[in-house]
């Protein structure tokens, strides 16, 4: 046994190297699991939901994986009659134990389930002494070599792998099996580590009229109440919690969903010895005041033309004719100041931008990310006009049924999305260009990946999807690049947007936003960033209108092109790129730069 | 093991709370200090940042519990009362929610230069300690995070903490240690600051509402304290009252107002709401007049030049 000190999420990863493969993507580890290997996956709540509508194939497929999951009980019950084994973990300690008992579950021949670990956020970050098992000696006589299964890289015994042939019969009789297989599992693990999980445990001294059922309770046990909380959750551990009630009259279960109440209720009811009262209880801290707001904004004033829009007859083309920006700071803000943004966040000087020259009544959907979290929760919000936050994967389809339910001619939709989340709603985005709706999308571009928390790889730079030719492939009259760092630029696209939006469809933009924290550049480098990334052609301003491509600004033609690494090397992020990398990037930014030249020359493209 | 005392709390976890913001060090010292009780101090113990997402100059909460290994007791999530609270920046004070669940007899740790007494330490209870140490400016002699000397007071004033495995853990060159031990001698205990009875009520938690129907009412918070040591000062003189700055600024703390009739300039830019502005310095990146000067922030500086953009709410 080794003593180290880990928080919950790096306790799952010990033990995710302890037992096999380590994947944080579920869908992947899916793949991996069928090829045969063990499979350890480590997710958060946002994970999930993203992964729900997989948990039944993976459990219909009778495949042992392992994935944790760090979220609220309520995002867990989403998942509960999945058909997953499902065990809780109160502390890191419990993470990493749990892992290699489940992983063991998982694959024993009479049950062959995939298994979900749930451990709330407090554990999810809270570092903790764990002891873990030295590598080699201990995990290999527990669990022992991954015994054979069946294998699509089998050629020599083609199979069809489909969860649709699975049997419920045989689920059923697995989660059954379960039962009495994770009882000997965690026996022998508590053998191997001195550490016992009972299904269901029992803190304080028993109370025959104060007893409370929690999830993954972690508040400190000082013994004066008497907590059960179940280790194992599927199969319901219902011999047990009859077994811990019989003697008490009352017990109150701790849920938001009343999901855990009812279940507790009906493994009573067919205890003929059993009389205790189940009573539910939502436990919340009370919501707070919200101080008093700004007054609305009144119509006429947003009734400005900062921006007027003309269609050249001979180009075919619209111009736009921007007024001074000093003109620009009488229009009201839209945004409120207060929000907690990072010092330099460009995110929020884009939106600044976007608003400057947006006239009229605007309904807006903010995507799941940094621009939502810091400009509103709780009963604080910077928005001064209607706002809505929605998660990641659907926010375009929401907005487009707000689309078909308005009937003003003169609201402007749009969706301001970011930092990763236009990747995860890629497929809802899409599917509404398809269809042409009348609203604007734009993207501040941070290299951000909301899913994991992080940014970027940097040396994946290169490799990126590029968003607006995704949007321009789906024939959207209008489609554009731009950077906060040049707000003129910036705004006349954004105006150009708002004409089409209203006459002939859906808009796309990506608007390459300074991010210091995760680009770790000085908060006040903005402008010498921006222009690098603009005059290394990573990131070319470009529209694409009516189908027809345009180049905005040529750094050929005025002489300012540069290689990437002038670029690379300004920020702390990728200051230390290996020299491969660096070229890898160069190789894409000229290739796509050049692709966009020969289009912005032929008269079809 | 140098020799410590018992840990004054048994039967449940001694509990230090860390507030400051981000870029001090501050998370990073707690898990030092949590890391060497579990490693080298033969204790059990947590840490927790609190917060969802990380962003530089944002509120930092860091939980550090301490609890003995014997008799068992299972550390939980933090309990919203402290022992002891370490606060990074005078500025926090003034904040109620700073020293909120502190108990009676709990300490506090605070950094601020010499021969100053920051607002709200009257806050404190009577019967608490307050502990001062000038941890910016021994950091700043001795190149290093503000949080180091800081530790080195905290270790001083608790007995119970080996301040050899903290310093080991926290301190990766000589420089540093130096700012360790002069944090430990030169911090000073304040006689008679509180004049609160009991334990400090615990700060409220927010929680979702799902509609808010006040619209903009951000402009109460304070975002003062996002600023690392800088600010943009406006001089009215140099501007031309182009808007560059105004483009380019995320917090919307510029205040515009019309310009004087038959004056030059239709809209004048009349300075910096500094209760907004978080130091970016993007404005005197952007300006072609040089009428934004980055300026160190000394002390009722902010105060002196704002100007109010809600003068009638927040004057």
């Amino acid at each position: 046994m080794k003593v180290e000190f880990l928080n919950g999420d790096e306790a799952a990863r010990v033990a995710a190297r302890h037992i096999g493969a380590e994947q944080d993507e579920p869908a992947i580890g899916y793949g991996a699991a069928l090829a045969g290997a063990r499979v350890v996956s480590v997710t958060n709540g946002h994970g999930l939901r993203m992964a729900l509508e997989q948990l039944s194939v993976q459990a219909g497929m009778r495949l042992p994986m392992v994935l944790n999951v760090a979220c609220e009980p309520a995002e867990l019950l989403l998942a509960m009659n999945s058909g997953w084994l499902i065990f809780c973990a109160r502390d890191a300690q419990a993470v990493y134990d749990l892992n290699l008992a489940a992983a063991k579950v998982s694959e024993h021949p009479e049950v062959h389930l995939p298994a979900l670990i749930a451990y709330d956020s407090v554990t999810r970050q809270q570092k903790r002494r764990v002891q873990v098992l030295d590598e080699a000696a201990a995990t290999a006589s527990f669990f022992g070599l991954a015994p054979a299964r069946a294998s699509p890289l089998d050629a020599a015994h083609p199979r069809t792998f489909d969860a649709g042939a699975s049997n419920d019969v045989a689920l059923s009789q697995a989660l059954k099996a379960a039962r009495r297989v994770i009882a000997d599992v965690l026996a022998e693990l508590g053998r191997l580590t001195g550490r016992s999980y009972p299904l269901v445990e029992a803190h304080g001294a028993s109370n025959e009229d104060g007893t409370i059922v929690a999830l993954n309770a972690s508040n400190e046990m000082d013994g004066t109440a008497s907590i059960l909380s179940p280790n194992v959750l599927r199969p319901f551990p219902t011999d047990e919690f009859r077994e811990h009630l019989r003697a008490v009259k009352r017990v109150t279960v701790v849920d938001r969903t009343g999901v855990l109440a009812m279940e507790l209720r009906s493994a009573l009811q067919g205890d003929p010895r059993n009389e205790t009262e189940v009573i539910e209880a939502v436990v919340a801290a009370p919501a707070p005041e919200a101080k008093p707001g700004l007054p609305p904004i009144p119509a006429q004033q947003l009734a400005h033309d900062m921006a007027k829009i003309r269609q050249n007859d001979e180009t075919g083309r619209l111009e736009v004719e921007l007024e001074p920006l000093w003109k620009m700071t009488a229009v009201p803000g839209r945004l409120a100041p207060g929000h907690g943004a990072c010092p330099g966040c460009g995110a929020f000087a884009s939106l600044h931008q976007i608003y400057n020259v947006l006239r009229g009544r605007l309904v807006v959907l903010v995507q799941s990310g940094c621009a939502a979290e810091v400009s509103m929760g709780g009963a604080s919000t910077a928005h001064r006009i209607n706002v809505i936050h929605y998660p990641a994967a659907n926010g375009a389809a929401v907005l487009s049924g707000l689309v078909a339910a308005s009937e003003s001619k003169d609201t402007t939709f749009l969706m301001i999305t970011g930092d990763g989340a236009m990747r995860e709603g890629l497929a809802s985005a899409v599917e509404v260009a398809s269809r042409n709706v009348r609203m604007i999308v734009l993207e501040y571009d941070n290299h951000g990946r909301m899913s994991e928390g992080e940014p970027v790889r940097a040396s994946a730079l290169g490799a990126r999807a590029s968003m607006p030719e995704i949007f321009a492939s789906c024939g959207v009259p209008y489609v554009f690049t731009a950077s906060e760092g040049y707000p003129e630029d910036l705004m006349r696209k954004v105006a150009k947007g708002q004409w089409y939006a209203k006459n002939e469809g859906m808009v796309y933009g990506s608007i390459l936003s300074y991010c210091p924290l995760h680009w770790r550049a000085p908060d006040d480098a903005a402008q010498s960033v921006l222009q690098a990334a603009i005059d290394s052609c990573f990131f070319p301003l470009y529209e694409v209108e009516r189908s027809h491509t345009f180049i905005t600004y040529d750094p050929d033609a005025t002489d300012r092109r540069q290689p990437v690494a002038e670029w690379l090397k300004l920020m702390g992020r990728t200051a230390d790129l290996p020299q491969q990398a660096i070229v890898e990037i160069q190789a894409q930014a000229d290739r796509r730069w050049a692709r966009l030249k020969a289009m912005a020359e032929h008269p079809l493209l | 093991m140098s020799s410590i005392g018992p840990l004054p709390t048994r039967g449940r976890p001694y509990g230090i709370r860390f507030e400051s913001v981000g870029g001090l060090g501050a998370d990073s010292a707690a898990q030092a200090l949590a890391a060497a009780a579990v490693l080298k101090m033969g204790l059990d113990a947590a840490h927790l940042r609190a917060g969802r997402i990380e962003r530089k100059g944002a509120r930092v909460r860091s939980f550090v519990q301490l609890v003995a290994r014997e008799p068992m007791v299972r550390i939980g999530a933090p309990s919203p009362m402290a022992d002891a609270i370490v606060v990074f920046h005078p500025a926090l004070l003034r904040d109620c929610e700073t020293l909120g669940g502190l108990r009676k007899e709990g300490m506090l740790i605070y950094n601020a230069p010499a021969k100053t007494t920051p607002e709200g330490l009257a806050a404190l209870p009577a019967t608490a300690r307050a502990i001062r140490v000038d941890a910016a400016g021994i950091a700043a002699k001795e190149k290093c995070a503000m949080a180091v000397p800081l530790m080195g007071a905290v270790c001083a004033v608790a007995d119970f903490i080996d301040a050899d495995a903290v310093m080991d853990s926290l301190c990766a060159d000589e420089s540093s240690r130096k700012a360790f031990r002069r944090g430990a001698s030169e911090c000073e205990r304040l006689a008679d600051m509180g004049e609160a009875e009991g334990d400090l009520p615990a700060s409220a938690d927010f929680c979702g509402a799902g509609i808010v129907s006040a619209p903009g009412n951000s402009i109460w918070n304070d975002l003062s304290t996002a600023r690392s040591g800088f600010l943009p000062a406006f001089n009215r003189e140099r501007c031309i009252h182009c808007a560059m700055c105004d483009m380019v600024c995320p917090d919307l703390c510029l205040v515009w107002e019309e310009g004087e009739q038959g004056g030059r300039f239709q809209r004048e830019l009349t300075g910096v709401d500094y209760r907004y502005c978080k130091g970016c310095l993007r404005c005197v990146e952007t300006c072609p007049a040089s009428a934004m000067l980055k300026k160190a922030e000394t002390p009722g500086l902010a105060e002196r030049l704002s100007v109010p953009l809600f003068p009638e709410l927040l004057p």
